[in-house]
């Protein structure tokens, strides 16, 4: 049977029982009529069984994983506005109490489904804590082609402002979106720019002209224009951005970001480009994606690489490598969460760094294990050291904006 | 299923400890709950997740106040759905109580043999699922969560999300034949399938007999 042909086979007989509500309400068991029926055409059809039985687990498998995914995104929402909420009365505190605050850490950390090793030997609690800095916001400006500044907070509603003929505003599904409200072809090009400072990050999904939505990470920005003419669809970014591309095979979407070029058709992709970490990753959740620095001497990484979902590709000076990506830990930041997967202190504290907006210190020896931890992002930055201390060697101090960080 | 009620343990624990777990547990539950009776009135996803998050939040800072509260299911129901229906007066009073028959219960779900399935699928299937599952849009997963797991209807779906039923249908179709192709005919869960095969044999046998 030609391989096509054979694939098209395969998506109807799925399509055939997917559609019927009957099919789902069986594999559910939503009702005992819709049970029974299927029962009885398995009974008459058993060369089946096998394949209803296994998609069956999928599909009950699938609903798990949906609800998992948005309870967790949902919970980390109102933890944000806890903190929020929180904080007037946190600021009154002067020390506090390390161990308390770990068991509750631990507890919400373990229900992140993170990956979380505890340290089992008494270490000296030598944690000391002037004060707590608390977590960033979600927040983010909006720098219009003339200059004028729109701070976006959450809670916004209806139209923010108009370039041209765009409509900038929230639309119902709660995004900061771009809608074209007449022709557009002859203007000349308007460029807008979306940025977050240290501490904040994207409180909606931005949606470009052309229906792609971005979500910016701390300190990040995105420079695009107000409507997308001519052949490529381009924009630039810096620091951190999650891409949801939408698809149109004969207009290339292309982000660059200092020398990388990115150029997808229809995807879902994280660039991580901050210029102080020494390498840019892109990772690839879902479509196709090349990867290439147009500007370097080296040929190959001149044409770049394919990624394929679930790739990564680490761009250094003169080397372009493809490795198999961590989705989890890539996404963390988007779902409301640090996820530290075999980190060494000083990455961890660079990222603490773009939330927290502290000024890090060595003091000694840096220690050189590697940590495994979750943690929401929308805690005091106490009970993130906190919990960093008790898996392995390493101890804080707080002070004002300072944190020291010692053996 | 566990209902609402039967969390008066750990309503009764975040009211007199705080307790975060018993917070979360309480979250665990309601959000489906909740959203399930939201989007079933037609109201739209966001909002009646902003709605759920609002109830939290106040219950989480007016922990002192509801100790008042003597049933806290119909007191949690009440105030979201005044806040859903934009009635403003958040109070601890359970002067309007609602009639509890005229809400539904949430379609039934196989919560047993979900457990069963989790803990007995081939690792590598797991997996490859999970990243899936993570990897998909937002509005991807957001109607395969109510469709599969609410059990609500195409068109209750199309409503909450503000698109077509044929785009709902569409969606979720395009997920699940993707994900099927990505894990291959019969490979999950070989052992669950192995012993829920002989399950099916044996009725069939029952049924011929």
């Amino acid at each position: 049977m030609p391989g096509i042909y054979k694939k098209r086979m395969q998506d109807k007989e799925v399509a055939q029982f997917i559609e019927q509500e009957s099919f789902l309400n069986y594999c559910f068991k939503r009702n005992d009529e819709d049970i029974r029926y299927w029962e009885k055409w398995l009974t008459e059809n058993p060369e089946h069984v096998l394949q209803v039985e296994a998609m069956k687990q999928m599909l009950i498998l699938m609903a798990e994983e949906s609800r998992d995914r948005l309870k967790r995104q949902h919970f980390s929402e109102l933890e944000e506005r806890i903190a929020q909420s929180k904080f007037p009365q946190v600021a009154k505190r002067i020390v506090l109490w390390p161990r308390i605050v770990a068991a509750a850490s631990i507890i919400l950390a373990v229900s992140f489904s993170g990956y979380f090793l505890l340290h089992t030997t008494q270490l000296q609690q030598t944690a000391y804590y002037k004060n707590d800095i608390p977590p960033g916001h979600n927040q983010a400006t909006l720098t219009l082609a003339n200059g004028k500044k729109i701070i976006l907070t959450k809670g916004l509603s209806g139209k923010l402002a108009q370039q041209g003929n765009t409509l900038i505003g929230v639309n119902s599904q709660n995004a900061v979106a771009y809608t074209a409200t007449g022709a557009n072809a002859n203007l000349p090009a308007a460029y807008n720019t979306l940025s977050t400072a240290i501490g904040e990050q994207s409180p909606y999904p931005l949606v470009l002209a052309d229906g792609t939505k971005v979500w910016l990470d701390a300190r990040s920005s995105i420079t695009f224009p107000v409507v997308f003419n001519g052949k490529d669809r381009i924009v630039k970014i810096t620091g951190e951005a999650y891409f949801e591309v939408a698809h149109n095979n004969d207009h290339p979407f292309k982000v660059t970001v200092k020398d990388q070029t990115i150029e997808d058709i229809g995807t879902h992709f994280n660039i991580n480009a901050y210029t102080d970490e020494k390498v840019i990753k892109t990772t690839l959740l879902e479509g196709a994606v090349k990867v290439s620095a147009p500007a370097s001497s080296s040929p190959s990484i001149k044409t770049g690489v394919k990624l394929k979902p679930g790739q990564q590709s680490i761009l250094n000076n003169n080397t372009l490598n493809v490795a198999n990506a961590d989705i989890e830990e890539t996404m963390a930041w988007k779902n409301g969460y640090f996820r530290f997967n075999n980190e060494k202190i000083e990455s961890i504290m660079r990222k603490l760094s773009r939330w927290y907006d502290i000024d890090v210190q060595y003091s000694g020896i840096i220690p050189d294990e590697e940590f495994y931890a979750t943690s929401s992002r929308y805690r005091n930055i106490s009970e993130v050291l906190t919990m960093l201390q008790k898996t392995k060697g390493v101890h804080f101090k707080v002070e004002g904006r300072r944190v020291t960080v010692m053996q | 299923m566990r209902k609402g009620k039967d969390l008066k343990g750990e309503w009764d624990a975040f009211l007199q400890t705080g307790s975060e777990r018993a917070f979360y547990d309480l979250y665990d539950h309601y959000h489906d709950y909740l959203l399930y009776i939201g989007l079933q009135k037609e109201m739209p996803m966001e909002k009646v997740k902003d709605c759920i998050n609002d109830l939290f939040l106040y219950v989480f800072e007016n922990r002192i106040k509801l100790h008042t509260v003597s049933h806290h299911h119909n007191y949690l129901v009440t105030i979201f759905l005044r806040s859903l229906f934009r009635k403003r007066h958040f109070s601890s009073s359970e002067s309007l109580m609602f009639d509890e028959e005229q809400l539904p219960d949430m379609p039934a779900y196989p919560s047993a043999e979900a457990l069963y399935i989790q803990q007995n699928v081939q690792e590598q299937v797991a997996q490859i699922l999970k990243n899936y599952m993570e990897r998909l849009s937002s509005s991807q997963a957001k109607m395969i969560y109510q469709k599969f797991y609410l059990g609500l209807t195409y068109e209750e779906i199309a409503q909450a999300n503000g698109v077509s039923v044929k785009t709902v249908y569409n969606t979720i179709l395009q997920a699940v034949a993707k994900l099927k192709k990505l894990i291959g005919t019969g490979h999950i869960g070989t052992l669950a399938t192995a012993i829920s095969l002989l399950g099916i044999f044996i009725l069939i046998f029952l049924r011929i007999s």
